[in-house]
C-alpha cells in the first residue's frame, strides 16, 4: 500500500519535470531568433594567463577572442608594466612584484613594458 | 674602470694568472658582497644622472637603474639574511668601489652638455663588464642554489638594461 502511494507519488514528480523543463525550453525557443536557437554551443571568454619573468612576457604573443580575459602575473625580480605601444592609449601602471594585472582583450595590440622600454609583446584577437 | 673589471674577470678565469694561483674561489659571502656594491654603484650613477640630465630618455633610463637595482638588493639582502650568510668584503668588491669613485668624479665634473653621452657611454660598458663577471664568475662561484637562481636573474635583467642603454646610446649619437 505504501510502495503504490509512493510510486504515485514519484509519476507526479516525473511529470511535473517534465513539464517544467519543456516550459523553460518553449520561452527560451520563442524568444530568441531561429538562426541563434541553432548555434549548439556557446563558450564564454577564456582566462589567458601571462606570466612576466626572466624580462620577458610569457608568452610574448598572446592569441585569444573578443573579450577574452588576460591576466599578467609578475614573477620578476623587479616591477614591470603592460602599456598600449603606438600611443599609450592604456596601461596598467606598475605591477610590483607577484602581482597581476587583468585586461578584458578588445582588438589586437602591440604592448610593452614602459619601464623597460625593449621589452615587447603582442595581443592577436582572431 | 670597465676596463679593469673585465680584466679582473679575465685573470680571475685565467689558470695561469696569480690571483687563480692565490685565491682559487670565492665564498659566497663573498658574491653576496660583489653583488651588492655592484648594484650600488649602478644606483650612485643613476642618482648623478637625475642630477644632471634634461633629457628624457636619459632620465628614464636612470629611473629603471635606481629603481630595479634597488629592488634587486634588497632581495639580496633579504636572501642573505634567510640564509645566515654575512656579505664578506673582497679584492673584487674593492677594486669595483674604487673604479667606480673615479668614474663618478669623472661624471659629475663634466659640463651638461657632454654628460648624457658620457653617463650611457659609461652604462653600456659597465653593463657589458657586471653582464661578464656575473655570468663568467658569480654565478659559477656560487655554491647555494638560491643565491645563484637570483643571480641568474639579476643576469636577465642586466641583458634588457645593456640592451636599453644602447637604444639610448644610438638616439643620442
Amino acid at each position: 500500500m505504501r510502495i503504490d502511494v509512493l510510486k504515485k507519488y514519484s509519476l507526479l514528480y516525473c511529470l511535473f519535470c517534465l513539464l517544467a523543463i519543456g516550459s523553460c525550453n518553449t520561452t527560451q525557443e520563442s524568444d530568441l531568433p531561429k538562426e541563434e536557437t541553432e548555434v549548439p554551443v556557446v563558450t564564454g571568454p577564456k582566462r589567458v594567463k601571462v606570466y612576466i619573468k626572466q624580462m620577458k612576457y610569457q608568452p610574448a604573443v598572446i592569441e585569444v577572442n573578443k573579450g577574452d580575459v588576460i591576466v599578467f602575473i609578475n614573477k620578476d625580480i623587479v616591477v614591470h608594466d603592460v602599456t598600449e605601444e603606438a600611443t599609450k592609449a592604456w596601461t596598467s601602471g606598475p605591477i610590483q612584484i607577484n602581482d597581476t594585472w587583468t585586461m578584458v582583450a578588445k582588438e589586437s595590440v602591440n604592448f610593452y613594458c614602459s619601464i623597460h622600454v625593449v621589452m615587447k609583446g603582442k595581443i592577436i584577437v582572431k | 674602470m670597465l676596463t679593469a673589471l673585465t680584466m679582473f674577470v679575465v685573470q680571475f678565469m685565467s689558470p695561469n694568472s696569480l690571483y687563480a694561483q692565490e685565491n682559487p674561489s670565492l665564498s659566497d659571502a663573498e658574491v653576496a658582497h660583489i653583488a651588492v656594491v655592484a648594484n650600488q654603484i649602478d644606483i650612485y650613477y643613476a642618482a648623478i644622472a637625475k642630477d644632471k640630465s634634461k633629457n628624457k630618455d636619459v632620465l628614464q633610463f636612470a629611473e629603471t637603474m635606481a629603481n630595479d637595482h634597488t629592488a634587486v638588493m634588497a632581495q639580496a639582502k633579504e636572501l642573505v639574511t634567510k640564509l645566515g650568510v654575512t656579505p664578506k668584503d673582497n679584492a673584487v668588491s674593492q677594486k669595483l668601489l674604487s673604479d667606480a669613485e673615479k668614474t663618478r668624479i669623472s661624471l659629475k665634473s663634466l659640463p651638461a652638455a657632454k654628460f648624457d653621452k658620457a653617463y650611457i657611454d659609461n652604462e653600456v660598458g659597465y653593463h657589458k663588464a657586471v653582464i661578464a663577471a656575473v655570468r663568467d664568475l658569480l654565478i659559477p662561484e656560487t655554491e647555494n642554489q638560491e643565491l645563484k637562481e637570483l643571480l641568474e636573474g639579476v643576469l636577465s635583467a642586466l641583458d634588457i638594461h645593456l640592451e636599453h642603454a644602447l637604444m639610448v646610446q644610438k638616439k643620442l649619437s
